[in-house]
């Protein structure tokens, strides 16, 4: 029995809740686990991702030596599932639910009324679609007037949301009911990397992708949250920060803070016929739209897959739109996978490599030349 | 987060049970079959998932689903109208306190918002098809198969339960003999678990390695082990040494043992090792906050008993106590407030009687009132004279004392009403045996509340004349026969009834030791039965 008394966080003011945009490699992942890991009370550690997981377990292993025990590191779905979900799911759906279908909906499934609960949630007993769980979870809420809110309110002080980016179709209306919580809500995301969605549902399609900034703006405006700033990078040197945010103009300049200074750093483009000597030399990881780009050297990423890595140096094999870009230096002729471009010129620490034809030239960024005593 | 109420539906002897438990003293008492046992067994079993200390999957049997259930399931079969197999549920209530924040949910038979835990013992789904084929010949079914059965032991939030995820610590004690001796060794080390914290637990499973390691690096094994490997060659291939064991199931509980001055804790008394689980729990660092006592009087002698109930009570402030007992002594310690009388699905407490019932027994606490609850009928008279009559009609009609049949027969004075408003809540078998005071009609009508309660039988004499017991003897017997029995001359019924009246008790008490036989008045023939 607890007979320390504590302060009751009833009087959590909206402000207490901070979205922060964090520009790629700024160490938003090391900051939380921090963050999670000092707070005083309960604490979730929310991530979309079994990687994204691990990869928070690993950086409370190696800043803290152990996860606390008043730390608890969940999925998206696992957290929705076993918080939000189950204890109540009963006011909704009797047998219980065992787990959450990722396979992509049939279109006839997507028709069904939504009052057939049976049928519009789930794929058999007890399989919840994906994309309808959070919706799911919204209309649980409903019916209970709050129940799992209030339950969650009992567990948690400190909710920490990574890559809030992501959220999409009812995951945002979820995150309302959240930030309107008592919990002290912390979304940390990068709209420039929203490259991934966790669902289809076509709910809030105004906000997919990048535009989650726009839903941002409005918790902030209505006082659901406050919005910070973390422009800055502890990966990428400032040639490569300059260049990636050129592709989304209207944010925060980013500040480097890697000062290693190699041979060879900053952004250029590579001839094709170079790319050998160029692999054998600097050993850049490759990176590449996807798999129907063959690259010859290397095991390569794709853009999307890279996310949240850091490689000392990376060779990107480009989109059509990245190659008329790099050429014309018109942010129109990027193209609208900016997300992904943004994401794949984040990871190096030191050098990008852009690969052109050698039939190549012109363009606003240098183009690599080996040092005449090398060759 | 005590246990506020618990559900059980189908579990042993009890087939459908909702109990409401106070925060801290709970004494349930009840017949012997009512169940008492049951209920604590499962309310440690959802606790634990543990039955007879072992896990319970590998404890089913088929008698641990009701059997009244387990017939209706057959039954239905036979008929041809096929119901689901029967399950076993148990669920308890937990208070809304931080700690069980997590096992908050709605996900229980009530659909109620509270932390809880939830035991089912179910067909598991992945059996279905061989319990198609179990069920193939219904005249062949004769109980379930609990071998194609699961437990599902989860919280009310719908998550899945672990021995240590359950934030609430229990302890039970019970006085079933333990039968082999790996039971005993894990009833013993639970005393010692329950009370070191999680560091010290450690530490000692450290130190004991640490143990093993020394032995290996003493001067004399290494020697015996140089000499053992001179053999290579002779008696295998391969080098013979030895080491201790150091396999996992090696730990420090095969190895440690808890001693009482210097006396292994397993070989000395069943009480005392109950009496130091008990107190050593009340004390441990990492809190036990729920006892589960079954019956301390079967294991403990008088005097011990009294000293483990006195520290219970001192002790066990902010902890929750649920102690099944048959001792007035233990009720009396406790107080009768805390009584639970449970009758095999209802636990009935004091603020279930009307107000001034509730008053009156707490200003006489009773143990008149636990020998009702306790017995298997009782009849009710109004004092010592009446009392030796009934006990005399009863030997003579069955040949042995109405306790040697679990009859109690009871003086309750005038406060008759009392005893009926808890026969009534109990459901309890209980006659009425009183004057009629010369009013039969006016004594019948104070009784008009209780007509047609088939548990309560109301018998009062009808002839007006005939006011008490001793007209009653004297009109039943006449005056020549009772002269006789009393070794008295009344030479009047008058005069005969006079002196029984003045010496009501004296009489009833020569009349019982005579060894002739006694008429026995109708309306009290008719409380024997």
């Amino acid at each position: 029995m607890q007979t320390n008394f504590r302060f009751p966080n009833i009087f959590k003011m909206p402000s207490d809740n901070v979205i922060v945009l964090a520009s790629a490699g700024s160490g938003k992942t090391t900051d939380i686990v921090n963050q999670a890991c000092a707070n005083g009370g309960r604490t979730a550690l929310v991530t979309y991702t079994i990687n994204g997981r691990n990869e928070l377990l690993d950086k409370a292993y190696e800043s803290r030596g152990a996860v606390p025990p008043h730390v608890a590191m969940l999925t998206w779905y696992t957290f929705v599932l076993t918080h939000l979900i189950r204890p109540y799911q009963n006011h909704l759906y009797e047998p219980r639910i065992i787990g959450i279908n990722f396979n992509q909906m049939p279109d006839h499934a997507r028709r069904i009324a939504k009052n057939r609960v049976d049928q519009f949630f789930f794929s058999s007993r007890g399989r919840l679609w994906r994309d309808r769980t959070t919706d799911f979870a919204c209309r649980l809420i409903d019916k209970t007037g709050g129940l799992p809110i209030k339950r969650l309110e009992k567990i948690f002080q400190h909710l920490y949301i990574d890559e809030a980016q992501d959220l999409s179709g009812w995951d945002l209306e979820l995150m309302e009911h959240l930030l309107k919580s008592t919990i002290k809500v912390t979304l940390v995301g990068d709209h420039r990397q929203a490259t991934f969605s966790t669902n289809n549902n076509p709910k809030n399609k105004a906000y997919w992708g990048e535009k989650i900034i726009d839903k941002f703006e409005e918790w902030k405006n209505v006082g659901l949250a406050d919005i910070s700033h973390k422009a800055e990078s502890q990966r990428c040197v400032q040639a490569i920060c300059d260049f990636a945010d050129k592709f989304f103009p209207k944010c925060q300049p980013t500040t480097s803070r890697n000062a290693t200074v190699t041979d060879h750093d900053g952004v250029v483009l590579l001839r094709e016929r170079d790319v050998k000597r160029y692999w054998d030399r600097f050993a850049p990881q490759p990176l590449r739209y996807d798999a129907r780009t063959t690259v010859q050297y290397g095991a390569p990423l794709n853009f999307g897959e890279s996310k949240g890595m850091t490689f000392e140096r990376t060779l990107i094999y480009p989109t059509g739109g990245l190659r008329k870009y790099v050429k014309s230096g018109n942010l129109p002729d990027a193209g609208k996978s900016l997300a992904k471009i943004y994401v794949a010129v984040t990871r190096a620490k030191q050098s990008v490599a852009i690969v052109v034809p050698d039939s190549f030239n012109g363009g606003h960024l240098p183009i690599f030349e080996f040092p005449k005593e090398n060759s | 987060m005590p246990i506020e109420r618990v559900i059980i539906k189908n579990y042993r002897a009890i087939r459908d049970a909702n109990i409401k438990f106070g925060d801290n003293v709970n004494i349930i008492v009840g017949n012997n079959e009512a169940g008492k046992s049951t209920l604590l067994e499962a309310i440690n079993l959802a606790l634990r998932c543990q039955l007879n200390r072992r896990p319970a999957q590998y404890e089913l049997h088929p008698y641990l689903v009701n059997i009244e259930a387990v017939n209706e399931f057959v039954n239905q079969r036979k008929a041809g109208t096929p119901a689901p197999p029967p399950e076993v549920m148990i669920e308890l209530y937990l208070k809304d306190t931080p700690e069980v924040a997590d096992l908050r949910g709605s996900i229980n038979s009530l659909k109620a918002d509270a932390p809880g835990i939830s035991l089912t013992i179910r067909l598991d789904d992945n059996f279905a098809a061989e319990f198609q084929s179990y069920v193939a010949d219904p005249n062949a079914i004769s109980s379930v198969p609990i071998e194609y059965y699961e437990i599902c032991w989860q919280s009310f939030a719908g998550t899945g339960l672990t021995t240590k995820s359950v934030p609430v610590k229990s302890t039970l004690i019970d006085p079933s003999n333990i039968s082999n001796s790996y039971a005993a060794n894990k009833y013993v080390l639970e005393i010692v678990r329950d009370y070191l914290t999680k560091s010290q637990s450690v530490n000692l499973a450290l130190a004991y390695r640490a143990l093993r390691d020394d032995f290996q690096g003493d001067a004399r094994i290494t020697a015996i082990n140089t000499d053992l490997a001179s053999k290579k060659g002779v008696v295998s291939d391969k080098t013979l040494s030895v080491a201790m064991d150091t396999t996992t199931r090696a730990s420090w509980e095969t190895g440690v043992l808890p001693h009482l001055d210097n006396i292994p804790l397993t070989l000395v008394g069943k009480g005392e090792q109950n009496t130091i689980k008990v107190k050593l729990a009340i004390e441990a660092a990492e809190k036990c906050e729920i006892f589960l006592i079954e019956e301390p009087e079967n294991h403990l002698s008088h005097a011990n008993l009294g000293k483990l109930v006195n520290h219970l009570a001192k002790r066990c402030d902010g902890k929750q106590l649920i102690i099944s007992t048959h001792s007035s002594f233990v009720l009396n310690k406790l107080g009768i407030d805390h009584v639970i009388m449970f009758n095999g699905s209802k636990g009935v407490t004091l603020d279930h009687l009307p107000a001034d019932t509730k008053a009156y027994f707490q200003r006489l606490p009773g143990h008149n009132t636990l020998r009702m609850i306790l017995a298997t009928r009782s009849i009710l008279v109004e004092g010592p004279s009446d009392e030796l009559i009934v006990q005399k009609g009863f030997v003579q009609k069955h040949q042995k004392l109405p306790l040697e049949a679990g009859v109690e027969v009871i003086s309750v004075g005038t406060s008759f009403k009392r005893f009926l408003d808890i026969a009534c809540l109990l459901e309890l078998d209980v006659a009425i045996c009183r004057d009629n005071d010369g009013d039969p009609a006016g004594k019948k009508a104070l009784f008009q509340s209780y007509q047609g309660v088939p548990n309560i039988h109301i018998h009062i004499d009808d002839d007006s004349a005939a006011r008490t017991l001793e007209p009653q003897l004297l009109k039943a017997n006449g005056r020549d026969k009772l002269n006789e029995m009393l070794g008295t001359k009344h030479a009047t019924d008058a005069d005969l009834n006079d002196h029984m009246t003045a010496n009501k008790t004296e009489c009833a008490l020569a009349l019982f030791e005579h060894a002739d036989q006694l008429q026995i008045p109708k309306y009290i023939q008719d409380a024997i039965r």
